[in-house]
């Protein structure tokens, strides 16, 4: 059953969720199951803010299986404004419209759909921040 | 380290595509030839690094089936799972092998990556990446190296010509390797032209996998002494790792897993970096071969693309760099990768016609995820 590990990943996944550390502050996307690498302090979950800046992305035109009906697309390296550094694919946004530093928000989409099960995976996309 | 392993012999493959060989047959034919490069010694053990036999289900416990093809019974057979170091690391567990006991070790990789479609090999190389951050962002390994580039680009300014400078220099290295997977040499303004895979990578930014097996027969040097063979020594090594997923690292464009394991190999053979003759680099990606090179300290950050483009590194320079092709024109027989770096250092360090003297070879998985770092020296013999 694949679609397992999507389901068990669901929460942190929808709610744009990670890992803080009570001691350091430091943040952790995807959530860590650990401690901190960094001071080795406690982790706790915490929702991280929805916004942030586009460091730098790449337009994948050889896509994964799951993907492939979505080629080419935009993913990008984000920083949110907590100083978090996460991978996310952009939506919304035209590939010329693309600019390293361009703020932007996280929005909750379809991610892909499993071919026999037809089961429907959601999750985070950022969008350009609309002002 | 003192000096006490030494490679007495090697055998490989040409890197390609093995339409009518299985993968016991590639691994069969490049171990038994390296046995016969040091005088068909009697094995003690038997290290083999692969990192996708499984995973594609062609072959599970591939080193077993190739030691019994090659008549080696009664000995250590293990079969090593770790991406593009596999190999590496049953090079390193035959160094400790023999940091305690004597004898004669057979050590190295096999791969077949033409036996599945393009897109299945590029999926199992991406399970060896976080799983959740690859899948849920749609990113890939190619996407992966795209978005470090585009990072270097932005941050020291760097042309996006510049960045696969350092593939051409490999086409033209692999001309006259005859275990090279592609042996004609391009021009700039062919790679920049070619298919883009993930911008602004094109397909010249990306090292081709390839089905391949190498092998080096490993002993100790007063066995090798003894029995007559030319050896190139182990004079040092270092292993390191970095932060995975990737996106939990301070800066994503610095290899400190590389820097790490350098330091540790060239400490442990009590050399610096200036006494560095040949670099084997591990160039997946262009991109990867910039940074690690700028982790290794050889370039500032930010200046390896500049370098390549003056037109350093070239064979006969110091430091030479991939000297029969790296990655990108030998091949990238993912689990086999390191012991055909390996190999290709010491058919330098053995030849009478070129003037290089000590080499490091530099391996790792992922994006520094894991770094590992040997140090060949020129021995005796070799007369």
């Amino acid at each position: 059953m694949p679609e397992i590990t999507e389901w068990r990943d669901r929460l942190w996944r929808y709610r744009l969720v990670g890992s803080k550390c009570l001691s350091c502050g430091a943040r952790y996307y995807p959530p860590r199951n650990s401690s901190c690498i960094k001071c080795g302090g406690e982790l706790v979950d915490v929702e991280l803010p929805r916004r942030g800046k586009l460091l730098s992305y790449t337009v994948i035109y050889q896509a994964p299986g799951i993907y492939r009906f979505a080629s080419p697309y935009i993913v990008g390296f984000i920083e949110l404004e907590d100083g978090t550094r996460l991978f996310a694919m952009l939506t919304d946004v035209e590939l010329d419209e693309v600019k390293v530093g361009m703020e932007v928000e996280a929005t909750f989409r379809k991610l892909y759909t499993y071919g026999d099960s037809g089961h429907i995976v959601y999750g985070i996309k950022f969008r350009p921040l609309v002002t | 380290m003192d000096n006490n392993v030494v490679v007495v012999g090697y055998g490989m493959v040409r890197v390609g595509e093995y339409w009518y060989k299985d993968i016991v047959s590639i691994g069969v034919e490049a171990a038994e030839s390296a046995l016969e490069a040091a005088g068909n010694p009697d094995i003690d053990a038997f290290y083999v690094g692969s990192a996708l036999s499984s995973a594609l289900g062609i072959q599970g416990n591939v080193g077993l089936h190739i030691a019994d093809e090659i008549g080696l019974d009664d000995f250590i057979v293990e079969t090593i799972s770790s991406g593009g170091v596999s190999s590496g690391l049953a090079f390193i567990n035959g160094l400790h092998y023999l940091a305690s006991r004597h004898g004669y070790v057979l050590v190295g990789g096999v791969e077949k990556t033409s036996d599945n479609l393009p897109t299945e090999v590029s999926e199992a190389v991406l399970v060896d990446l976080d799983r959740r951050v690859m899948k849920y962002s749609g990113l890939t390994e190619a996407g992966l190296a795209a978005i470090l580039a585009r990072l270097y680009m932005e941050r020291y300014g760097v042309d996006r010509s510049k960045i696969t400078q350092i593939s051409v220099l490999d086409h033209e290295n692999a001309v006259d390797n005859p275990y090279a997977m592609f042996r004609k040499a391009v021009t700039l303004d062919m790679a920049l032209s070619s298919p883009i895979v993930a911008d602004p990578l094109t397909i010249f930014d990306v090292s081709p996998y390839g089905d391949g097996a190498a092998f080096l027969v490993l002993t100790t040097k007063d066995r090798a002494i003894e029995d007559g063979l030319r050896y190139v020594e182990v004079a040092g090594y270092g292993f390191a790792r970095n932060r995975v997923p990737i996106n939990y690292r301070e800066d994503i464009l610095s290899f400190r897993a590389t820097a790490k394991a350098v330091g540790d190999a060239l400490g442990s053979a009590g050399i610096s970096l200036d006494d560095l003759d040949i670099i084997e680099l591990f160039d997946s990606y262009s991109i990867s071969g910039l940074l690690a090179l700028e982790g290794i300290g050889v370039c500032e950050s930010g200046s390896s693309a500049n370098e390549f483009s003056r037109g350093m590194f070239r064979r006969g320079m110091r430091p030479s760099i991939n000297t029969f092709g790296g990655l990108k024109a030998r091949g990238y027989p993912i689990g086999a990768t390191t012991a055909y770096q390996i190999s290709e250092a010491v058919i330098r360090l053995l030849s009478d016609s070129d003037d290089y003297s000590t080499a490091l070879i530099h391996s790792m998985t992922g994006f520094d995820d894991e770094a590992l770092a040997i140090i060949l020296r020129r021995g005796g013999l070799n007369a």
